[in-house]
């Protein structure tokens, strides 16, 4: 079993993503478990996940990296026990910091054969967050196996050149891809990169 | 990351950390149609534009999912204000639907983007009850519908959102301890009176005189 956590800002495009890669992995054979979490107790993204005919399992009104990291264990030990699945997605709270959802993952004791984190930036809003929350969109990417920049197909000429060195000069180790979900562009390449 | 963060013992949660805030209102729509959809699309372009006011630009998102007893429905999805909403999913006209509308985004008064939320809704037009459990602050003084509940004792709260705030300097002070401007109906009404009065004080009236005095 694999659990992939789909960490980004607001708005980044986590839902989407998590969908496309969802039915990827159910279009295999996989079996999926779904995981979203939303800081506010109404939450928004578990009724569009139903609505597209996933299930997800809902964890409002908290963040599971700090105030529900308990609900989350039991979420995952849950999971485990009841529906063995191949893959675990993990969609945090748009202010979450996706290193330490890996932190409980791990101490959930649910025998993952690995954990991986997808960083998700959105090149349209790229340069308002690094004004306004360098140091938090920076912990946010901290920790993840490879970034992803999100709406790749709105960039305007030189956005995406500036993002990706933004990032490659923070995370040097790190794979940094340009992608559009919406369009499905390089998601193949994401799959591909995924177990 | 600071060691105080690390620090359990005085731990703040990542929503803080990031100057975040995450409220949302649940409810019922009757009659949901595509001019209804249009209108919640509007509600939501007025809270981006009261967030974009507010914090500089809009970062997060407002979303609303309406949906059936089944879970089948659409959602609206702002995130981007030159984009506009994005709607995702069909829904063929019907007669009542649940709805959850939430908003997650930095650097604006939790409270008041509630009130904003709310009355987004309000004056979209469309038919809507609100559970009053979705509202943390709201329930002691709106009704299903918005309305204010002039005589409601829940609690010993005395709330002054909706007061006209005539000579009350202080009206905001409990629930607004930053520098955030209040864009309730009463404080923009009282915005546009002043500015207004403003502008005729070269030559102003003895009424006009008359009624700044009573203002104040």
């Amino acid at each position: 079993m694999y659990v992939y956590i789909l960490g980004g800002f607001l708005g980044s495009g986590k839902t989407s993503l998590l969908m496309r890669l969802a039915s990827m992995y159910s279009e295999r054979k996989q079996k999926v478990a779904i995981v979203v979490n939303e800081s506010g107790e109404i939450g928004v993204d578990g009724a569009t996940l139903k609505a597209q005919g996933y299930d997800a399992i809902e964890l409002p009104s908290g963040c599971i990296c700090c105030t529900l990291s308990g609900t989350l264990t039991t979420a995952l030990q849950n999971i485990k026990n009841d529906l063995d699945p191949d893959i675990i997605m993990i969609e945090p709270t748009g202010l979450a910091l996706p290193n330490k959802v890996k932190d409980i993952v791990h101490i959930s004791c649910i025998d993952e054969d690995a954990d991986y984190i997808i960083g998700i930036a959105d090149i349209q809003r790229f340069n308002d967050l690094i004004k306004k929350k360098e140091e938090f969109f920076t912990r946010q990417m901290t920790g993840s196996d490879f970034i992803l920049i999100n709406k790749c197909d709105l960039a305007t000429p030189g956005q995406l050149e500036t993002a990706t060195d933004w990032l490659a000069k923070r995370f040097p180790d790190k794979t940094i891809m340009p992608v559009s979900v919406k369009e499905g562009t390089n998601l193949d390449k994401v799959y591909g990169m995924m177990r | 990351m600071s060691d105080s963060h690390e620090d359990h013992e005085h731990e703040k949660s990542s929503i803080e950390e990031a100057g975040g805030v995450a409220v949302g209102v649940t409810g019922t729509f009757e009659n949901f149609n595509s001019d209804a959809e249009a209108r919640l699309a509007d509600a939501l372009m007025k809270v981006g534009r009261y967030v974009q006011g507010e914090s500089g630009c809009l970062l997060g998102h407002i979303k609303a999912a309406v949906y059936t007893e089944d879970g089948k429905g659409i959602t609206l999805n702002l995130i981007d204000m030159d984009n506009g909403v994005e709607h995702h999913g069909t829904m063929a006209p019907t007669e009542h639907v649940k709805f959850n509308f939430m908003c997650a985004v930095l650097d604006v008064d939790e409270h008041e983007l509630q009130h904003i939320m709310i009355d987004a809704v309000e004056e979209s037009g469309i038919e809507y009850q609100l559970d009053p459990t979705s509202m943390h602050h709201h329930h002691h003084h709106h009704g299903p519908n918005g309305e204010v509940i002039e005589d409601d004792d829940d609690d010993d709260h005395e709330c002054h959102c909706h007061d006209d705030h005539d000579g009350d300097d202080k009206h905001h002070e409990h629930h607004h301890d930053n520098d955030h401007e209040c864009h309730c109906k009463a404080c923009e009404d009282r915005r546009k009176e002043e500015a207004a009065e403003k502008e005729k004080q070269d030559k102003p009236s003895f009424w006009q005189k008359h009624f700044g005095k009573k203002k104040e």
